[in-house]
């Protein structure tokens, strides 16, 4: 009897303690809470958000960091409920779509407008690149200011191309030829001197987007297009199918890369990288700092060199086309605080922070001005090389379907492809007639 | 006049003793049934309905009917995740009751030392997080820098993209999913074993009675009742497989390891049709009832006793 | 008589040897990668991924030290001291949130299934296949495909980002595996056992807690065992329900699964955290378990 009467007594007291949690409203500052994806980009935000509310003491600053793998739908889910718990929502172009389709976020024109809230003097409004903002701009209207803009770019060892007698790429890349003979050579050579473990180059190929965006690019820098402007697949297209046959050619006819590449994303191409198994890589710029770092790359630290990813000899460089991974600032249309949220979203995308968040290691937040600042180039290296690629941003479908296109139909048959079951040219027909399937379902057609 | 009066009395008892007794029983019953029904009810129409209505989250939801059935019985995508779902559920299943049966019967034997102490190793795969021991995996298994293939080639095994690779993928999912849930089977087994009255045991081995079988006479059939309970509930979790499959493999390569739960994730919150997987989600919950009647056919026969 | 055993050809000590060599075959097989797992967490980043692996090695509590507040993270260098509240880490208030939740839910959910239980087993009526089918059928559910309702249910009862949401949730998920559990342990016991205390005049009530459930007590260790290992680990719900206040630990180690990097060192070192408790929790749970409960009560 004792126990029960303990035991019960035990978690009624639990349960008086477990309600905890929610939201107090009351006096005091105003309550800003922002969505965010846990990562750098959040560490920005965690990072400076006393130093906003030093500056404006009227508010309150609340990080919401949510885990990369359920951001997407953990967001949805809110935001198709009309839910008001955030006010400031950062999201990238995977996002941007369906999130404008749904009225999910506020334009931010009108704010811009207003002279007490926005100084267009100041704030430089052309010192980010027309491509970046025109990624988030629809009718004439702005949604977002940008926070990071990163493309993927050409890694390379400095140190074991010299080794091997290859010159160092110039300002507007190599051509795929070019890329393929030289790490013919690193392989040739790695081989000759019986290094067995390292390989010439590195890229992603695992069943995740990386792979879907790389050879996007390919797709575009040969000629090739996703869609056309009736929305109709174009992906058996000779350019197509050519593009992604260079690519998985990488692994299977020149073998100049690991065989792991298959089951390879971010992460392991930057380890791979970091500990010394690749001289060439396709890796997100991101990836650079951890490279130049001594502490965390022994290995590499002052050996790495940046360039723009390889464009298509038949098209030439200006065919070349680059991912655009951008990730911006936003309102969200049911906060409840949009005045102060926009004043949050232009103080974090100013100059002076936008500054401190390209020193702190946040990336590279697309300014211009900071790209070329020397200052920031003597200890970031790979920002040239981004800056160019900024040039060629090509544009994505502005349809929600987008998210499964990529992540999905793209995805599984290019991995495929690059596994071997499936030739490029059953991989690329596989592909159109699932997108032509979808969209007809979808009712663009 | 009495006996009237009487007769009236003891109807009266009797209703009163009826209601008194069914308010005993489902006393009993009434809690677990209202929060299972006050929580679930609403999520289960809602997507029943769902799944009869095209809705990307943007436009209000559309009428179709029966379409999305339709169009999932049609998409070859769906097929491949009934035989991968299908062949992962099954291979793993019997190579976890298995394994765990032996070991669950090594553990409770009488002469074995130190008995709390094996099984709080036994069990303890069950207890990490599966996203902690699914990017563990993940991390052992990597073809060029993982710990597995460093072993494998020092004792001049062939090293491998076990993720990654189409002939193995699946496997390896297997493979992870066995050590992780295998103690699941031997707490219950154990839990089982332990319960046996010894005196049957005792009695079979005056007369002679071999390993084997003690083993297919009494402590199998014995046991049913709790194979069948704990293996329902693991066949129900090995059907809905989707956290190690979204952290190792993420479906591929290709669509070789995509499963049943990995397609309606995907095709809801990243192809934002909600109506397709409220269908498919429905047609999940078939499927594995139909399993799970399957496996529990003797549960009329235990309701006799 | 006396029987010549020809099967017998260990003895004894053989028999052990074999036996216990079995044992640790398997317990190798499965504490290894855990404590491989273990080891990487004191290794530094560049360390961790190294082959072939070092054995050796000046083990550092870095990673330990972040998760649990004492430093900060290497990201946030530079930080001013003022400013530290922010940005470490809050592991351990999550640490807490997960424990009240698991401990709370596992308990109402073994408390409410097994009375439940019980009455599925001693009972028979209309309907109860029914029920029976019924309770199986919200087991069945992909959590996936009731996501967006349950979130909506959640928001219309101001519960978002508190405990209670998902102690509720936690005690649903649970409840038919406790059901269907204790029924098959309940099932086992002989009807005769509650007729003698029934007869003296006790309630039904009674005659459960005092007979059945002692003897069913290992019923009652594995369900509890199961149902906090599930709270415990619980990801999907966990990550939508709650934000910065009634987060718990599965979400957080899934944070760290980042777009640019898996930081690694973390995801080991919380790996580790976690599991330790449910670990101990099992280990003494396990000595009532082991202790060997025997059909007594009916002999004598």
């Amino acid at each position: 009897m004792k126990l029960k009467t303990t035991l019960m007594i035990l978690f009624a007291v639990i349960s008086i303690f477990c309600y905890g949690g929610g939201q107090k409203e009351g006096k005091g500052p105003t309550a800003i809470t922002i969505a965010v994806n846990v990562g750098p980009e959040a560490d920005a935000h965690h990072r400076l958000a006393n130093e906003f509310e030093r500056q404006f003491p009227q508010y309150a600053i609340i990080v919401d960091g949510i885990a990369r793998s359920v951001h997407s739908t953990k967001m949805a889910t809110l935001l198709s409920a009309g839910s008001d718990i955030h006010d400031v929502m950062i999201f990238s172009t995977a996002h941007f779509p369906l999130w404008y389709a749904g009225g999910w976020i506020e334009p931010l024109d009108n704010y811009m407008n207003s002279k007490d809230l926005f100084n267009t003097s100041n704030y430089d409004l052309n010192d980010f690149p027309e491509a970046i903002l025109n990624i988030f701009r629809r009718k004439g209207n702005l949604f977002a200011l940008p926070q990071e803009a990163s493309a993927y770019l050409l890694f390379y060892r400095k140190d074991i191309l010299n080794q091997y007698g290859i010159d160092e790429p110039p300002k507007i890349g190599w051509s795929w030829k070019q890329y393929i003979s030289s790490a013919q050579k690193i392989q040739k050579g790695l081989e000759n001197d019986g290094i067995t473990d390292m390989y010439a180059t590195v890229f992603a190929g695992r069943k995740n987007r990386n792979i879907a965006q790389y050879v996007l690019q390919n797709v575009w820098a040969n000629g090739g297009e996703l869609l056309d402007e009736k929305l109709k697949p174009q992906l058996t297209s000779p350019h197509a199918i050519e593009a992604l046959k260079e690519y998985t050619d990488q692994l299977h006819v020149h073998k100049i890369t690991p065989p792991g590449v298959i089951g390879y994303a971010y992460s392991e191409l930057l380890t791979t990288l970091q500990q010394g198994l690749a001289a060439l890589g396709l890796q997100w710029n991101a990836a650079a700092a951890t490279l130049l770092d001594p502490e965390k790359s022994p290995k590499t630290a002052g050996k790495m060199g940046f360039s723009v990813i390889p464009y298509f000899d038949s098209k030439g460089p200006n065919q070349l086309r680059v991912y655009p991974s951008i990730w911006g600032v936003g309102i969200s249309s049911f906060g409840k605080h949009k005045e102060a949220a926009f004043r949050y979203v232009v103080w974090f995308t100013s100059k002076e922070i936008a500054r401190d968040y390209v020193t702190h290691g946040g990336g590279s937040s697309g300014r211009s001005s900071l790209l070329n600042d020397p200052q920031i180039v003597s200890e970031n290296p790979q920002y040239p090389a981004l800056l160019e690629s900024m040039k060629y941003y090509h544009s994505l479908p502005d349809i929600p379907e987008w998210t499964f296109i990529l992540e999905d139909i793209l995805t599984s048959n290019w991995n495929s492809a690059l596994v071997g079951d499936v030739t490029p040219k059953q991989a690329m027909e596989t592909a159109n007639e699932a997108i032509l399937k979808l969209l007809e379902e979808a009712g663009y057609y | 006049m009495m006996e009237r009066i009487d007769k009236i009395n003891t109807r009266f008892l009797n209703i009163n003793y009826k209601i008194k007794k069914t308010l005993g029983i489902f006393g009993f019953i009434i809690p677990a049934l209202l929060v299972l029904f006050l929580i679930f009810i609403f999520p289960l129409v809602n997507s029943f309905w769902l799944s009869f209505h095209r809705w990307n989250l943007i436009t209000p939801p559309r009428f179709v009917g029966i379409k999305n059935y339709l169009m999932i019985f049609s998409d070859p995508v769906f097929w491949t995740s009934m035989k991968n779902t299908s062949i992962f559920s099954v291979v793993s299943f019997c190579i976890e009751i298995t394994l765990a049966f032996f070991i669950a019967q090594l553990l409770n034997h009488k002469e074995v030392k130190g008995k709390a102490i094996w099984h709080a190793i036994f069990i303890l795969p069950m207890m990490l997080t599966p996203v902690v021991l699914s990017s563990m995996w993940r991390a052992y298994l990597n073809r060029e820098f993982g710990i597995a293939n460093f072993l494998l080639t020092s004792i001049h095994l062939q090293a491998h993209a076990w993720t990654m690779e189409s002939k193995t993928a699946i496997w390896t999912l297997i493979f992870v999913e066995v050590w992780h849930k295998t103690s699941f089977f031997i707490l219950v087994i154990s839990a089982g074993i332990v319960s046996l009255p010894k005196d049957v045991f005792e009695a079979v081995e005056i007369d002679g009675a071999r390993y084997w079988q003690k083993t297919r006479m009494i402590t199998i059939p014995m046991l049913t009742p709790v194979f069948r309970v704990a293996g329902l509930f693991q066949m129900i979790e090995l059907i809905r497989i989707f956290d190690k499959v979204y952290i190792l493999t993420e479906g591929g390569p290709g669509r070789s390891t995509s499963t049943l739960s990995f397609i309606i994730f995907e095709r809801s919150f990243h192809g934002w049709q909600m109506g397709w997987g409220a269908a498919m989600s429905y047609l999940l919950i078939f499927i594995t009832m139909i399993v799970a009647v399957f496996l529990i056919r003797g549960v009329k026969t235990e309701v006799m006793r | 008589m006396i029987e010549i055993h020809k099967s017998k050809h260990f003895n004894k000590t053989t028999r052990s040897i074999v036996m216990h060599f079995l044992l640790t075959l398997f317990a190798l097989f499965t504490i290894t990668p855990i404590f491989w797992m273990l080891i990487s967490s004191l290794k530094t980043p560049a360390e961790v991924f190294e082959l072939p692996p070092k054995m050796y090695f000046k083990p550092t509590f870095h990673n330990y030290e972040v998760l649990l507040g004492l430093k900060v993270g290497e990201e946030f260098e530079g930080v001013k001291e003022s400013d530290y509240r922010r940005v470490k880490s809050k592991f351990p208030i999550y640490f807490l949130n997960t424990i009240l939740i698991s401990i709370s839910s596992s308990l109402l959910a073994v408390g409410i299934g097994s009375l439940a239980a019980y009455g599925l087993a001693r009972f028979s009526f209309k309907g109860r296949s029914s029920i029976l089918t019924g309770i199986l059928l919200t087991k069945v559910i992909p959590p996936i495909a009731i996501l967006i309702p349950m979130y909506t249910i959640i928001r219309r009862l101001h519960l978002l980002d508190t405990r209670l949401s998902l102690i509720i949730t936690y005690l649903t998920f649970n409840l038919p595996f406790v059901v269907w559990t204790m029924r098959s342990f309940f099932l086992e016991l002989p009807l005769e056992l509650e007729d003698s205390a029934l007869i003296d005049g006790c309630s039904r009530l009674r005659a459960l807690f005092r007979i059945i459930l002692p003897l069913a007590a290992p019923g009652l260790v594995a369900s509890m065992i199961f149902c906090v290992v599930l709270s415990w680990n619980e990801f999907l719900y966990a990550i939508v329900l709650t934000g910065d206040r009634a987060r718990t630990l599965a979400p957080t180690i899934a944070g760290f699964l980042t777009d640019k990097a898996i930081l690694w060192g973390r995801l080991f070192a919380g790996g580790s955290i976690v599991v330790l408790p449910v670990v101990l929790f099992a280990f003494i749970i396990h000595k009532k378990l082991a202790s060997g409960l025997t059909f007594g009560a009916v002999k004598g």
